[in-house]
C-alpha cells in the first residue's frame, strides 16, 4: 500500500474515460503537456512540475503523500463520464469522442488504474494505470493511414469502433460507485 | 481535464495483487484477579 497514505482500500481497477495521442509509430502517450509514452501494462504517474526540483519543500507540501497531489495537477487522469458535444466549449479534455476521436491523432478510450486515488465530482487522478479499451471509427483517420495495427501491436487494449460499445462494456464506475464500494468495505 | 471538486482519497489495490491485512495482535490484556472472597 502507498506508503503514508490515509485512504480507504478498493480492490481491482478502476476505470475512466480519456484521450491520448497517438505517435507515427503506433505509440499512445499523454496528450497535452508531458507527452509521457504508455506502456502497454504498467504505468507509473510522475509530478513534472518543475516546483518538485526548484522548490523541493513546496513541492512535498503539495504531495504529502506522492502523486498524484491534491494540491497539483498530476497523476493519470480518468473521466467517469464521455464529454457531451456541448462540454466542447474550447477545452482540450471536452473534446466529442464522436468527432475526434481516431482523426489527427488523437483516441479516445477507457483507462484502467489503480494505486493511490483522487476522486473527483467529474473524473479521479490515479498513480498508475494502462489502457484497457480504444474507440477508432471505421473510416477514422487512425483507422485508415496505417496506425491503428501498430497501436494494435504495442498494446492488448480491445479496440471497439462504436462509442455506444465503448459505453456499454467498459463504463466507469462513477464516482458514488467508487465511493459506495468505499463505505462498503470501510463497514 | 478538470476532475472536479476532489470528494475522496481511496487506494486502488489490482486485482493481481494480494490483499495484506494486518496479523491479527495476540490479546496481551492482563486476566482479570479473581475478586477476593
Amino acid at each position: 500500500m502507498t506508503r503514508g497514505f490515509t485512504g480507504e482500500p478498493v480492490v481491482g481497477p478502476i476505470r475512466g474515460y480519456r484521450w491520448w495521442r497517438v505517435t507515427p509509430d503506433g505509440w499512445l502517450e499523454s496528450p497535452w503537456y508531458s507527452h509521457t509514452r504508455w506502456l502497454p501494462d504498467r504505468n507509473l504517474a510522475e509530478c513534472r512540475s518543475p516546483g518538485r526540483r526548484l522548490m523541493r519543500r513546496g513541492w512535498r507540501k503539495r504531495h504529502p503523500s506522492g502523486v498524484p497531489g491534491r494540491g497539483c495537477g498530476c497523476g493519470f487522469y480518468g473521466l467517469h463520464r464521455v464529454p457531451e458535444p456541448d462540454d466542447c466549449s474550447g477545452k482540450l479534455w471536452e473534446m466529442d469522442p464522436t468527432t475526434w476521436s481516431g482523426a489527427k491523432g488523437f483516441i479516445f478510450g477507457v483507462i484502467a488504474a489503480w494505486g493511490r486515488v483522487l476522486v473527483g465530482t467529474e473524473g479521479w487522478r490515479a498513480e498508475r494505470g494502462h489502457p484497457v479499451a480504444l474507440y477508432v471509427p471505421n473510416g477514422s483517420r487512425i483507422a485508415t493511414d496505417g496506425r491503428l495495427p501498430l497501436v494494435l501491436s504495442h498494446y492488448r487494449a480491445a479496440l471497439v469502433s462504436s462509442l455506444d460499445e465503448l459505453t456499454g462494456e467498459w463504463a466507469p464506475q462513477g464516482a458514488q460507485a467508487l465511493l459506495g464500494t468505499v463505505s462498503a468495505s470501510a463497514t | 481535464m478538470r476532475i472536479g471538486e476532489i470528494i475522496h482519497e481511496i487506494e486502488v489495490l489490482p486485482e493481481d495483487e494480494p490483499v495484506l491485512l494486518p496479523e491479527p495482535q495476540p490479546d496481551t490484556t492482563p486476566d482479570k484477579e479473581p475478586e477476593p472472597a
